[in-house]
């Protein structure tokens, strides 16, 4: 324990002695634990943290598949699945909703879920007040009962503690509060913020067709992931084998939870990680060939210390406490960055990344800060400790004597840039490749116009609404009454715009087999005749929809170029037909003429290519799309000015209409476009600074070693200079030496690019992994940067006096 | 080696004058040295005499505060540092005290170096570096790094470093100070062989052993030429 306080003592008095060195790799490692320790309280709150569930790695999704992609499940396919499965505990049903909610001070639409009776008892979460739901509630017509998330129960119901009981209006009709959620569910699976319960009627429940349903999943006790799937597959061939016509091609998959909660997240977090690691690892590189130099200064007092009896082991003690101490101070700094970091993280990163808000620096983290500090410490302690307790103390302690150690040192150090300008390489070609990314994901035509386009929901309740042609008229009415608000050019809507998701159905174009094998799944969207005015989305063929496309007129739709394509392949779809979303009185099709084909919208985001799409009038829209689409669309105005402007009016226009109606999510389409750019943006601005880093600590590296090797050549140049080199030979000479650690450097850094930037692959849009002009630029301008940093010392040894050639020390 | 010009060196009035920190130092105070060509020259004196700073001024690695030097014929004295390294390539060549061989390259590279410098053409240089290691008896260590050859030794390669190119003068800085006596003495006679070759040759020395085998011997005192003598030479 003395042993440990005196070296900590003389480490201390040590590095006081160099304020500077200290300041410096202090600094550095501040920066560097600081970002990584931010960058890993992201990583940890999204990816690792477990789900506020119990036993949460027991938990699956359990998924329909078809043509290759997880979709959701019908009503009746669940409940066949439910009755027939031997491996879950159980099974529950989860659907996304939204309902008007009334009963608060501010009537608002809140994002909702239906959920099976037993799907809080499956997670394992208690309420927080009241309780969860009974079986017999999940029945038709007793099903007038909602659970409250903390955030909801908080911001519209101001934490009553006497909540439970009270009486909210959902889409007009009465629901009585029987609990309160955790704040820990928040924001969770799909931001619902209340859940009622499915209550699915006997006509639903045999209902193989439409396909809405999330399903969690537990695993029963010893039952592995693999046999639980196998039971899932011979239930998805039972289903096959008994609905074919609506199963032919369907399969179950099963799938982690907690994977499929932040799965698209992941690969970006990950990058960012090991990005923010490269460059702590750039910056222990420098920091060791700083104390390297440092040690070589030092040889003398070691040698002191060794003719005196210090063994090896004390030496390297000593060294290393001088490390740690450095190292730590960094780390307590380096928390402090931390703090602040992740702040900047939250309030800079994408809205839709779930569970970033509860980001913080735990105890978790502080460990992970802890055991980085430790790590960092002896990652740029140990080569100097070595490398010191190494000396020879006759050499050093001859007058003017030449250490026998100073070749292997310099190859250490030269080494260490190596590595440092490999790993700058690593990181200039991802955030390269990630700009480009962006930059092409920004130039991309998304198909439509989104500039001066104000977008909002509208949804009727179902009391009040229930016959399809009440919903139609309300909803003509409110096209109608927004085409005349001032200010408005022109007025649309659409069942999901551009960006908003949105369901897809299946469909047959005329002359195939009438059954699933010839099913196009494709996007459907419900529009008013001025859609595609509105949006400016090009007509490429045909005609758009007119007033007259309604009741009993021919039934019409307007394809995209794709859908185009794939059913009518070489040749003109216009006036051909397509059997879809609807069957006439003895289950016949009912054909709809193609009428106008569009250009692709990209309606999942800039960076998704468009699908097959297809668009109905919303006069002529199957009885059962309202329920699909929950009798809610998103109101379209385009204006000239700002689209904000018009939405005060907008809301007024609506209220004439149904002054219980709430029109809400709200935005310009413009600002939609740009959140939808948001993760890329995000992370490529992350990977650029860290890039940037990378580049500026590499030049220091470079420079470090060529200046050191300058000073410890002195006499060499001098001696070069008196046999007669010139100038520039010795610029040249010392420049040659900086061009092959960065020569050395880039290949190894390539290797390493062409390895790691494949993990970028599903973040890169119209870039590939090993993009040539990427990587050219990243070497062009290592390349640059490294001989810069080398010509600075190469100007001063070009400075040297050849006199000191005459000098004998 | 020797050279029609005659003298082919001449030093007149020459001062040499260190500024630091608002102190004068007169190192060197009106020098004049002649020195003929095929001469065989010792500079002598005690300690900080400005033995060093006359040698460093004749080998053109620093210029004087007043005075002219006039080279082969040539007024050298007001070169620019760039014209004086040329210079310096082609007419010196240097032996130092500390051998200054560079250790990270082999011998034969060592000896090129000066000619690489020069602009001579590698089949020009190789001869030369082959000649020269010849002379100081040392061929077979032309693959050797200075770490693996003695101290003795180590001179010797500095001393086929110094006249491979053929220079008009040799200048040596205590040639033998950082040696044993033996290996002086072998180092001695390698630069008086060189002498009866022709070579034009100025050594530094304080040890009045070495100042019987030179011709002449000119004797420093406090920055001042005090005194010019012929040595009666002996004779190995």
């Amino acid at each position: 324990m003395d042993t440990l306080l005196q070296n900590l003592r003389f480490a201390f008095r040590s590095l006081r002695k160099s304020p500077l060195l200290t300041g410096a790799v202090v600094l550095t490692l501040a920066l560097c634990i600081g970002a990584t320790t931010a960058i890993f309280s992201v990583v940890h709150a999204v990816l690792f943290r477990p789900l506020p569930f119990a036993a949460p790695e027991g938990l699956l999704l359990v998924w329909e598949t078809w043509q290759g992609e997880d979709g959701s499940f019908s009503v009746g396919n669940w409940a066949d699945m439910k009755r027939a499965d031997r491996s879950f505990t159980d099974l529950v049903p989860m659907r996304s909703v939204s309902y008007n909610l009334a009963g608060t001070d501010s009537p608002d639409n809140v994002p909702a879920a239906r959920v099976g009776s037993g799907f809080f008892e499956l997670l394992g979460v208690r309420p927080a007040l009241g309780r969860t739901f009974l079986a017999d509630e999940d029945q038709p017509g007793r099903g007038n009962v909602a659970i409250l998330s903390d955030g909801l129960w908080r911001d519209r119901f101001g934490a009553d503690p006497n909540i439970v009981g009270r009486e909210v209006r959902l889409d007009g009709q009465p629901h009585t509060v029987i609990g309160v959620m955790p704040a820990a569910l928040d924001y969770t699976l799909m931001n619902e913020q209340l859940w009622v319960p499915t209550a699915f009627t006997p006509e639903r429940l045999a209902e193989h067709d439409e396909h809405f349903l999330f399903v969690v999943g537990r695993l029963k006790p010893g039952v592995a992931l693999a046999e639980a799937q196998r039971g899932m597959d011979g239930i998805a061939r039972w289903l096959q084998e008994h609905f074919p016509e609506d199963n032919t091609g369907r399969g179950i998959a099963i799938k982690p939870l907690i994977g499929e909660v932040v799965g698209d997240y992941r690969p970006r977090l990950y990058v960012l990680m090991g990005a923010v690691g490269f460059v702590l690892l750039i910056a222990c590189a420098n920091i060791a060939n700083l104390l390297l130099a440092r040690s070589a200064a030092r040889s003398r007092e070691i040698a002191i210390r060794a003719a005196v009896g210090a063994g090896r082991g004390h030496i390297i003690r000593q060294a290393l406490t001088e490390s740690l101490l450095l190292a730590v101070a960094g780390g307590v700094l380096g928390v402090m960055v931390a703090y602040w970091g992740v702040s900047a993280l939250i309030a800079l990163g994408p809205e839709d990344v779930p569970r970033l808000g509860s980001a913080r620096v735990d105890g978790i983290v502080l460990l992970f800060a802890l055991g980085l500090t430790l790590l960092s410490g002896l990652v740029f302690g140990l080569a100097p400790a070595f490398r010191m307790a190494g000396q020879f103390p006759h050499e050093a302690l001859k007058e003017g004597g030449r250490s026998g150690a100073q070749s292997g040192q310099d190859r250490l150090r030269s080494a260490l840039v190596v590595a440092e300008i490999a790993l700058a390489l690593v990181l200039l070609t991802g955030a390269g490749l990630l700009i480009r990314s962006s930059v092409a994901l920004s130039g991309t035509n998304p198909g439509f116009d989104p500039r001066g386009v104000l977008a909002a929901r509208v949804s009727l309740p179902s009391i009040g609404y229930e016959s399809a042609e009440r919903v139609q008229q309300t909803f003509q009415r409110i096209a109608d009454r927004l085409a005349v608000v001032p200010g408005v050019q022109s007025a649309a809507l659409v069942s999901r715009a551009p960006l908003e998701g949105g369901g897809s159905n299946g469909l047959i174009p005329e002359g195939r087999p009438l059954d699933i094998t010839s099913t196009i799944n494709s996007h459907f969207r419900l529009v008013t005749p001025t859609y595609f005015e509105t949006m400016r989305i090009s007509l490429v063929g045909g005609r758009t929809f007119t007033a007259e496309d309604r009741g009993a007129a021919p039934r019409v739709m307007v394809i995209n170029e794709t859908l185009a394509r794939q059913a009518f392949p070489g040749e003109s779809p216009i006036g051909k037909r397509i059997a879809c979303c609807e069957s006439g009185p003895n289950d016949e099709p009912l054909w709809k003429e193609v009428v106008g084909v569009v250009n692709d919208v990209r309606a999942q985001g800039l960076g998704e290519e468009s699908g097959p799409e297809f668009y109905l009038p919303m006069a002529q829209a199957p009885t059962a799309a309202w329920e699909w689409i929950q009798r809610s669309m998103t109101v379209a105005l385009r204006s000239s000015g700002d689209p904000m402007a018009v939405a005060g009016a907008a809301r007024v226009a609506l209220a004439e209409v149904d002054p219980t109606l709430p029109l809400y999510n709200i935005g310009a389409m413009g600002d939609r476009v740009s959140d939808s750019l948001a993760q890329s943006r995000f992370s490529t601005m992350l990977l650029t600074v860290f890039g940037g880093i990378a580049l500026l600590l590499a030049a220091i590296g470079v420079y470090g070693v060529i200046s050191y090797g300058v000073t410890q050549r002195t006499q060499e140049i001098g001696i070069r200079v008196a046999l007669g080199a010139q100038r520039n030979d010795v610029v040249g000479m010392v420049v040659r030496h900086g061009a092959l650690l960065a020569a050395v450097g880039l290949l190894v850094g390539l290797a390493g690019a062409l390895a790691l930037t494949r993990l970028l692959s599903t973040l890169l849009f119209q870039v590939s992994p090993t993009d040539p002009p990427t990587f050219a630029a990243g070497m062009a301008i290592l390349s640059f940067v490294a001989l810069l940093a080398a010509t600075l010392p190469a100007l001063r040894a070009a400075r040297v006096d050849p006199v000191v050639a005459l000098r004998n020390e | 080696m020797a050279l029609a010009i005659d003298p082919l060196i001449r030093l007149n009035g020459i001062s040499k004058v260190f500024h630091t920190e608002e102190v004068e130092t007169h190192a060197l105070s009106a020098i004049d040295l002649e020195i003929r060509a095929g001469e065989y020259l010792a500079i002598s004196g005690p300690s900080g005499c400005g033995k060093t700073t006359l040698l460093s001024l004749l080998g053109l690695l620093d210029s004087p505060s007043e005075g002219s030097y006039v080279l082969a014929g040539e007024p050298v004295s007001g070169l620019s540092q760039a014209q004086r390294a040329r210079v310096r390539s082609r007419a010196i060549g240097f032996i130092f005290q500390a051998f200054n061989l560079i250790g990270d390259l082999t011998v034969y590279q060592n000896i090129e170096l000066p000619l690489k410098y020069r602009g001579m053409v590698p089949e020009e240089r190789r001869s030369a570096v082959h000649g020269a290691l010849d002379q100081v008896g040392l061929l077979h260590r032309i693959n050797h790094y200075p770490a693996q050859l003695s101290g003795g030794q180590q001179q010797r390669v500095a001393v086929a470093r110094a006249v491979a190119g053929r220079p008009l003068v040799v200048l040596a800085d205590e040639p033998t100070g950082n040696l044993d006596s033996a290996n002086g003495a072998q180092v001695m006679e390698l630069l008086a062989e060189l002498n009866r070759g022709g070579a034009t040759i100025c050594i530094v020395t304080h040890d009045p052993r070495y100042l019987d085998r030179v011709q002449r011997a000119v004797y420093l005192h406090d920055g001042r030429l005090v005194s010019d003598q012929p040595r009666d030479r002996e004779v190995a």
